[in-house]
């Protein structure tokens, strides 16, 4: 890793004067555990000038509540989420990504903005350049993807954005497009359901280079309202999701008044899963509506030579999170 | 004999506080004045040859002190590659950050072949050749069949070589079998030996010699092998190990075979040589798993049994994976998992043919297990199927078939040359233990009453390790210090890997000498200070360095009472030595302290430090049956594993892994100790359930998984280990009665686990990782991979 320059903010807009007036290219850090393997292994065949500290800005770590709902500051850790008694009686879906997350280490360190923010790990894309030299894959200005013909196990089961089939990992994004969050910036506020885009090409969201999450706002929950979050991943320890998903329902006289569902780690972008929402809605949710809920968000997906397991994973785990919600 | 003063006791490990409070330093935090780092240019490409290097640019770059090809440096790199991260070169410079920014001003011209990366591809006629004008497959040159058995020992004493290994007639025993049992296939994927601590070493010039600090399973072994290869005598070089922070047996450093990963040692070894400045050269953690150990076997079984269950036949076909190079011995402990020792109750007939296979990928070797895990997947996952189809009890049939004390070990180690006698099993009463803890008789339920989403599985395999290697040449030596203040050291070159090797040891010497364990230390600093110790490898530190280090005791306790009688003019039979000092046995009262027996000090004459020694060649003769020279005990590790699951049949995954280890280690010289190396099972289970293969892209090679988000280690959570420690003391081959303790943790469980998930599914899977995908196809839940077209 080649030298560069580290320097504390004291504010948010000293925080993007600086990526704006850096003369070559500025990258904020806060918890650090994605940033510094992107640095490491030279994902963005570019070295920054200048890594700027947010951890010094004040107030971005705090949780509160008001009639906007629950506030999130960028800065609050994913333990600090997983932990709060406020998040786990409310928002009990979002709690339970929190603390899903990797592991107590990296909770510790982790902040909820660098969770939403994070780069995917694709094992093609993540290869180290340190042996023989770096392989190029279309993410990094290559012809093709190279997991397309190559090992796509944990790959999209819904095809490809831009050529590339490499997944959302996040546990907390899913939960939060569940919740129809929505993530303030420097420039402006973004619903949730806007703010992760591969479409725009090295990058996984909207957000400019020079703009910065400073908050997620989460809707107070309506009455007869809960949500959900589940994970499939090897270990129960640490991972990323095979596949995860979160569900946030709210029921009123024993049917469903509304739903929101949202897979990751299917696709380049969480999924939200409408039709299966609207299928829901109106009626009370028996095991079997929610076995039909995976097969409807299922039904359009077009998995590879080795990842068909996924289509089943994610069924089961639509399922499961929506009985959670009723158990 | 003794009273016991430390052994059978939980004293703290010596090694414990440094390692947990950090103070502990290990090869990486040996940082010299002017030392240079090292960076490797390493082969992206599984095969190639190197058609030009130009290194000119990286040569003149400020700060670049040498650069390192097959030019320049024969010795240690070849213009062939044959893996993925193969060495290329390697840039010697002022700083890290410098050597990178050279390393990328390397040209090299590459001329690609044509390579094959797994097993499967490599058995099969007219796969490309790992090394040109070579076949892939070979036939293991330590064929013997064992003949002219003894009816009174029932020993072989006859050993021809052959092209397999055997004993009875193989026809005339499945000729005469009632039932037959034949699984073909089961696959154990390649997979790699876990250390935390990337290999590396720092190696400096004084003046008169080469000091190499590096982490070590056995010092004196390895520095050997490092002045044979570097081309310097013995005497010009000292090998220095701090901490080695862990190993499990994959780290032996073997620079003579320029195959087998020491590339470390080579490379600073020779930089240090030439610019007579210190030189460090450590693996990124992409590296060490790229040139970390490996393994990967193919095994058919077929098993003849009597209706009764009896087992009288066993024929065993196995293809290890050897990689580029790699180690050839450890099929000769998959052996042991056969009618040659772990069925060698009632197997009368018995064949092992072994193949080892060359692919582009990095060389094989021992470690954990070496040899065993691979044998006894294929073995206990076959005795399983053998009970299913005979309606048996899974347990009772391993009971009734499984070796015994006394029964005859005819494992074929190419390192001895004889039959010999187990010295005791003690598996029953581990199959007995684990059975009980389980809840065996009530519990266990046949797959097809198993009908809900999610399933419990209940398995259970049995094992048998290689203790120590029992044949010529498997030595070690011990000197032990007393001082005048009482205290003492043991002088031993023995590695401490992670295994409580040192505590142990130095509670042997605390055991002869009667003094508390807190007053014996260990001197274990690098090799011009210790006395040659044998290779910590097939769990044989307590058995091969167990005697050294007890008959250095008892020689230093014989010298102390010598100078004691002496002083008391009593003779030294009739003194006891304690903490106190040396007192008449029968008398208390009459007694000396230890600076009054070592006499004045300084330059007046006294004895300032008594120094007791002693050589051990294995086997010991108390291991002699009878006083027999021919007719050996030897122990083994052994026991039984019994794994319990749950499997969701939505989606494969499965979960609540609970393994409870059972194994007889004899006398358990520290419980605690013996418990940790139980928990070792955890490794086994991390390759039946982590997806742990070593995923490699099959159209380049490279390596997708070279680092611990996507090679998983597991953890607590993942699986729960209780272990069960059998003593059986009385063990003829140890001073103490220990046998061994250590890789067989690992031995069963990809057995047992295997065997708990056909119990749970009713659906057997032959092939490991045991994955989502894997499960949910044999449910039926998905469709089977088929090729595109």
């Amino acid at each position: 890793m080649k030298r560069f320059k580290h320097i504390d903010a004291t504010s948010i807009e000293e925080a993007v004067s600086l990526l704006q007036g850096s003369k070559g290219p500025a990258y904020v850090i806060a918890g650090g555990s994605d940033l510094l393997g992107c640095l490491k292994d030279n994902l963005w065949m570019e070295y920054p000038e200048a890594v700027i500290n947010l951890k010094t800005i004040p107030n971005l770590n705090t949780i509160s509540v008001d009639e906007e709902g629950l506030q999130i500051g960028a800065l609050v850790t994913l333990t600090t989420i997983a932990d709060s008694d406020t998040v786990k009686d409310s928002w009990p879906g979002l709690a339970e990504a929190a603390r899903r997350t990797a592991s107590p280490l990296l909770r510790n360190i982790g902040t909820i903005a660098g969770n939403i923010c994070q780069e995917n790990r694709c094992w093609y894309y993540r290869y180290p350049d340190k042996i023989g030299g770096r392989i190029d894959c279309v993410r990094k200005g290559g012809k093709r993807c190279l997991a397309v013909p190559g090992d796509h196990r944990y790959h999209s089961i819904f095809g490809a954005v831009n050529k590339c089939i490499a997944v959302n990992p996040s546990d907390t994004a899913p939960a939060l497009i569940a919740l129809n969050a929505t993530i303030r910036t420097t420039k402006r506020d973004i619903p949730v359901d806007e703010f992760f885009s591969a479409e725009l090409g090295a990058q996984s969201t909207v957000l400019d280079r020079d703009e910065i999450v400073t908050g997620i706002i989460v809707p107070n929950p309506e009455q007869g309202s809960t949500s959900a979050f589940r994970k499939i991943a090897h270990r129960k320890s640490i991972d990323f999701a095979m596949v995860n998903c979160a569900v946030s329902l709210t029921i009123f006289d024993g049917n469903v008044a509304s739903a929101r569902i949202c897979l990751n780690g299917v696709h380049n972008n969480p999924r939200r899963c409408e039709e299966a929402e609207a299928a829901l809605a109106g009626r009370p949710l028996s095991e079997q509506a929610a076995r039909q809920a995976g097969e409807l968000s299922l039904a359009e997906a077009k998995p590879l030579l080795q990842n068909g397991f996924k289509v089943q994973l994610a069924k089961a785990i639509i399922m499961d999170t929506l009985m959670d919600c009723v158990s | 004999m003794f009273k016991t003063n430390a052994l059978g006791k939980a004293v703290r490990q010596k090694d414990g506080r440094p390692r947990v409070t950090g103070e502990a330093k290990f090869y990486a935090d040996v940082i010299l004045p002017n030392m240079l780092q090292t960076r490797i240019l390493r082969s992206p490409y599984p095969a190639a040859d190197i058609v030009s290097i130009d290194t000119s640019e990286a040569e003149a770059l400020e700060g670049v002190r040498l650069v390192m090809t097959y030019k320049n440096f024969p010795k240690a790199f070849r213009d062939t590659l044959y893996y993925v991260g193969d060495l290329v070169a390697a840039v010697i410079a002022d700083d890290a950050t410098i050597a990178e920014e050279a390393r990328e001003l390397i040209k090299v011209e590459y001329t690609r072949k044509k390579f094959v990366l797994s097993l499967e591809e490599a058995i099969k006629p007219g796969s490309p050749q790992v090394f040109d004008g070579v076949e892939n497959c070979h036939d293991w040159e330590f064929h013997y069949t064992m003949s002219d058995r003894d009816p009174e020992t029932r020993l072989f004493k006859t050993k021809t070589q052959t092209e397999y290994n055997a004993f009875g007639d193989i026809e005339k025993g499945f000729a005469e079998a009632d039932v037959i049992v034949e699984q073909k296939d089961i696959k154990y994927a390649y997979c790699k030996s876990p250390a935390m601590e990337p290999r590396g070493c720092t190696a400096n010039f004084d003046g008169n010699k080469l000091n190499v600090y590096t982490h070590s399973q056995g010092l004196h072994d390895e520095k050997l092998c490092l002045a044979q290869a570097l081309g310097i005598d013995a005497r010009m070089l000292n090998y220095i190990s701090p901490y080695t922070g862990s190993s499990f047996g994959g780290k032996n450093a073997f620079p003579l075979d320029r195959n087998i990963a020491s590339h470390y040692l080579m490379i600073a070894g020779l930089a240090t040589l030439e610019l007579k400045k210190p030189v460090h050269c450590g693996y990124s953690r992409e590296e060490e798993m790229l040139c970390g150990w490996s393994r990967g076997t193919i095994g058919d079984v077929k098993i003849g049994f009597k209706k009764d269950g009896t087992l009288t036949t066993m024929d065993f076909f196995h293809w290890q994976e050897a990689g580029s190079g790699g180690d050839k011995y450890p099929p000769k402990n998959a052996i042991l998992a056969t009618g040659s020792v772990l069925y060698s109750r009632n197997c009368e007939h018995q064949r092992s043919r072994i193949r080892y296979v060359h692919t582009n990928r990095f060389c094989c070797g021992g470690w954990q297990g070496y040899g065993v895990p691979e044998g006894t997947y294929a073995v206990e996952t076959t005795m399983d199927i053998a009970a299913e189809q005979m309606g048996m009890d899974p347990v009772e049939i391993r009971k009734m078939n499984c070796m015994r004390a006394g029964d005859v070990d005819s494992g074929w180690d190419p390192l001895s040359y004889k039959s010999c006698y187990i010295s005791s099993s003690g598996i029953r009463d581990c199959l007995d233990a684990g059975a009980k803890h389980v809840d065996w008789k009530n519990k266990w339920q046949h797959p097809s009453k198993k009908t809900d989403r999610v399933r419990s599985g209940m398995g259970v395999a049995i094992f048998a390790m290689a203790a120590g290697r029992p044949g010529p040449g498997n030595s070690s030596e011990a000197m032990v210090k007393i001082y005048p203040d009482g205290s003492a050291a043991l002088v031993s070159a023995i590695a401490d890997i992670g295994q409580g090797q040192h505590t142990v040891q130095t509670q042997i010497v605390a055991d002869v000498l009667n003094i508390p364990y807190e007053k014996v230390g260990i001197v274990c600093h690098d090799t011009d200070s210790t006395p040659f110790a044998t290779l910590v490898a097939g769990s044989c530190a307590t058995w091969i360095q167990g005697w050294a280090t007890y008959g250095a005791a008892m020689d230093a306790k014989r010298q102390i009472l010598d100078l004691a009688a002496d002083k008391l003019n009593v003779p030294a039979d009739e003194l006891t030595m304690d903490e106190h000092g040396i007192h008449v046995t029968d008398d208390k009262d009459k007694q000396i302290t230890f600076s009054d027996a070592f006499g004045v000090r300084g330059h007046y004459g006294g004895t300032h430090e008594v120094i007791g020694y002693h050589v051990h060649n294995s086997p010991h003769s108390s291991g002699h049956k009878d006083g027999k020279k021919d007719e050996i005990y030897i122990p083994k590790e052994k026991g039984a594993q019994f794994i319990t699951l749950d499997v969701d049949t939505e989606t494969g995954i499965i979960s609540n892994v609970h393994v409870i280890m059972a194994q007889n280690v004899g006398k358990a010289l520290n419980p605690k100790i013996v418990e940790g190396q139980l928990l070792g099972s955890r490794h086994g289970v991390e390759n039946a359930l982590l997806a742990n293969d070593c995923i490699v892209d099959k159209r380049n090679g490279w390596l997708m998984t070279p680092n611990w988000v996507d090679y998983r280690h597991t953890t607590a959570l993942d699986c729960d280990v209780t272990p069960l420690v059998i003593e059986k003391p009385g063990d003829p081959s140890h001073p103490l009665g220990a046998t061994a303790c250590g890789e067989g943790a690992a031995c069963p469980t990809l057995a047992a686990f295997s065997n708990a998930l056909f119990n749970a599914i009713g659906v057997r899977i032959l092939e490991t990782p045991f994955t989502p995908e894997k499960i949910l196809t044999a449910l039926g839940k998905i469709q089977a991979r088929g090729r595109k077209k």
